[in-house]
């Protein structure tokens, strides 16, 4: 797995690369919008991770500045996830507008695809003005409801349980095991295992139709 | 100041004790928890979970009427894929948190068993200054020095000698002083015995002149009344000479013939020869039924009881009852101790603290000297003992007679 400090000199490196960056719309309605997310799919740090069954979550976070000393925070994420069973590839996107977008993907270039495609709202209401986006992606590699079924699972593993060794447990013991289970079943946690960052380029408004 | 360095060096050494024994525990913890985590997500636990979970879905293509069960196991295997991959995310996360939870864990019993050991070592010191302080008072020759220490470890031992090398700094010096103010009294007796010996004498011829004269005196009323006079002087003259003589034998007590005895033996003879001397009392010997041995001049020791004896009878003198005179040996930290017990009135309070100083008496004039206690205590010193009123109350009176313990006899 990746340690903290390989995270942060690929954020590094990421900014450093100024490869094509994502780019932004500011909507009639004032929404923020994030597309043409860079491909970080297939990126060796990332991609073994797709295929673990695990949801893998993309945090977007947006930090938009404008003069004088205005910022403005939005944020969304996009969780991937592969299904063994069915060999799909399943996403859900989530945006500051609170619509949950559900896709489903035969292929990892399917995927690709669609999350080039992806527009994502992380703002709303922006004031108007001259705004700076940057973006930033964090990649965690389970979810929420994955963390605390892995806590549970691991606080109950075999051999702590009642039934294994009911005479030789005492109160005090078992009390003590609690605390054991419990300050190690809480560094289950979720972490981003890679961020990336580049600054946002602006993309017109596409005119609306007849 | 040296203290001070010895205790400041003892920490040092205890604490880089502590940190040694913690890094030595922590990589020792530390090959120990990685290892056993890594087993747990080992890649080849991992790739046979893998290969059972895609078993499933090929058993499910095989046999497709099973497959809501072929179905049901993949998902359960994949779910414990997943929690196994949960934790090779966190794999470095958990073995620290784990590790810094048993760090924590022995550093505080280190701290605990540290903090445990300076107190202990504290109020060893604390003991030792205790110690040094009484030692300090028995050199400067204070009585009755107390430790306080009843411990049986090694300082509480000799906290145990020091307390009863004073007990018997005291005995002896208690003893010494009662044998120095006995002594004076003694050579008094002499020289009042020897003042009063040669004018006796002269007085004895004097009488015996007046004997001679009364005889030429024709027999008459006159010479009646000269022999009951030369009668009655006599008697006078031999009262004082008595006197004299009791003072002369307290000045001149012999020294003890100490020879090897069985006291059960001599007390108990005693006891069976003089049950009728006294009719007043009944002489009782609490036999041990076995051989008590000392050091003693049997003589003397009979004198001893015959003395005490004779007190107790002339205490009981005028209670209508018979009072009982008991004899018993009672166990004693050192030596042999005979406890004699009466139950007369006991000793009045003004006569206890000067009981065994001579002429002390609580009887009426003529009806003795005080000199049986004192001779009886100066009998005892002589022996290496003592004789101590141990118990007086209006129910009776125990005096404790104690001996040394005799050397072993060689085999």
């Amino acid at each position: 797995m990746l340690s903290a400090s390989a995270a942060g000199l690929l954020l590094a490196a990421a900014a450093l690369h100024g490869g094509q960056g994502p780019a932004y719309t500011i909507g009639r309605d004032r929404t923020l919008a994030v597309s043409a997310l860079p491909e970080v799919l297939s990126l060796p740090e990332v991609r073994p991770h797709l295929n673990t069954g695990l949801t893998t979550s993309f945090i977007v976070v947006v930090k938009a500045a404008a003069e004088p000393g205005r910022k403005v925070r939005g944020a969304a994420r996009i969780d991937v996830r592969w299904e063994p069973w069915d060999e799909v590839f399943l996403t859900t996107a989530v945006g500051a507008d609170g619509r949950v977008r559900r896709d489903t993907h035969r292929s990892f270039a399917a995927l690709a695809g669609w999350w080039q495609s992806l527009e994502l709202p992380v703002a709303l209401a922006l004031p108007l003005g001259s705004w700076q986006v940057r973006v930033e992606l964090s990649v965690i590699p389970f979810s929420q409801s994955e963390q605390r079924d892995a806590q549970r699972w691991f606080s109950s593993a075999p051999g702590d349980d009642a039934a294994s060794e009911p005479a030789t447990t005492s109160p005090g013991e078992s009390r003590l095991n609690g605390v054991v289970d419990l300050l190690i079943a809480t560094s289950i946690q979720r972490r981003s295992i890679v961020r990336y960052a580049w600054p946002a380029t602006p993309r017109p408004v596409p005119a609306r139709g007849p | 100041m040296l203290a001070l360095l010895s205790q400041r060096t003892a920490l040092l050494t205890l604490l880089a004790l502590a940190v040694a024994s913690a890094l030595v525990f922590h990589m020792f913890e530390r090959r120990l928890s990685r290892s056993w985590f890594a087993f747990g997500v080992h890649p080849e636990v991992v790739a046979a979970v893998e290969r059972s979970r895609d078993d499933q879905k090929r058993l499910a293509r095989l046999d497709p009427r099973g497959e809501a069960g072929y179905h049901r196991r993949f998902q359960e295997t994949q779910r414990l894929l997943g929690r196994l991959r949960v934790l090779e995310y966190n794999r470095h996360e958990i073995v620290r948190r784990y590790e810094v939870a048993l760090l924590v864990v022995v550093a505080a019993i280190i701290v605990l068993s540290g903090s445990a050991s300076a107190m202990r070592q504290a109020r060893q010191e604390r003991r030792l200054v205790r110690l040094q302080s009484a030692l300090g008072d028995l050199a400067s020759g204070q009585p009755d020095v107390r430790v306080g220490e009843r411990r049986g470890d090694l300082i509480g031992r000799i906290a145990g000698m020091v307390e009863e090398t004073s007990r018997r700094m005291t005995r002896d010096r208690r003893r010494l002083a009662s044998l120095e103010n006995l002594s004076a009294w003694q050579e008094s007796a002499r020289r009042h015995a020897h003042e009063i010996r040669t004018p006796l004498a002269a007085a004895r011829l004097e009488l015996a002149r007046i004997g001679d004269l009364a005889s030429t005196v024709p027999v008459g009323e006159t010479r009646d009344e000269l022999g009951r006079l030369q009668v009655s002087l006599g008697q006078e003259l031999d009262r004082l000479v008595d006197f004299t003589q009791r003072f002369t034998s307290f000045a001149r007590l012999p020294h003890p013939a100490l020879v090897r005895h069985d006291l059960t033996r001599v007390v108990a003879e005693w006891a069976e020869l003089f049950a009728a001397a006294w009719p007043e009392l009944e002489v009782r010997f609490a036999d041990p039924g076995r051989a008590v041995e000392a050091m003693v001049d049997a003589e003397m020791l009979r004198q001893v009881l015959v003395n005490l004896a004779d007190n107790s009878a002339l205490a009981l003198r005028g209670v209508a009852r018979r009072g009982t005179f008991t004899l018993a040996f009672a166990a004693v930290e050192q030596g042999i101790a005979l406890d004699v017990a009466d139950d007369g009135p006991g000793v009045a309070p003004e006569l206890r603290h000067r009981l065994f100083e001579p002429y002390t008496t609580s009887r009426r004039i003529g009806d003795g000297m005080g000199l049986g206690l004192a001779i009886s205590r100066k009998v005892l010193l002589d022996h290496g003992g003592d004789l101590e009123l141990f118990h007086t109350s209006a129910a009776g009176t125990t005096f404790r007679l104690l001996f040394p313990a005799p050397a072993p006899v060689p085999a």
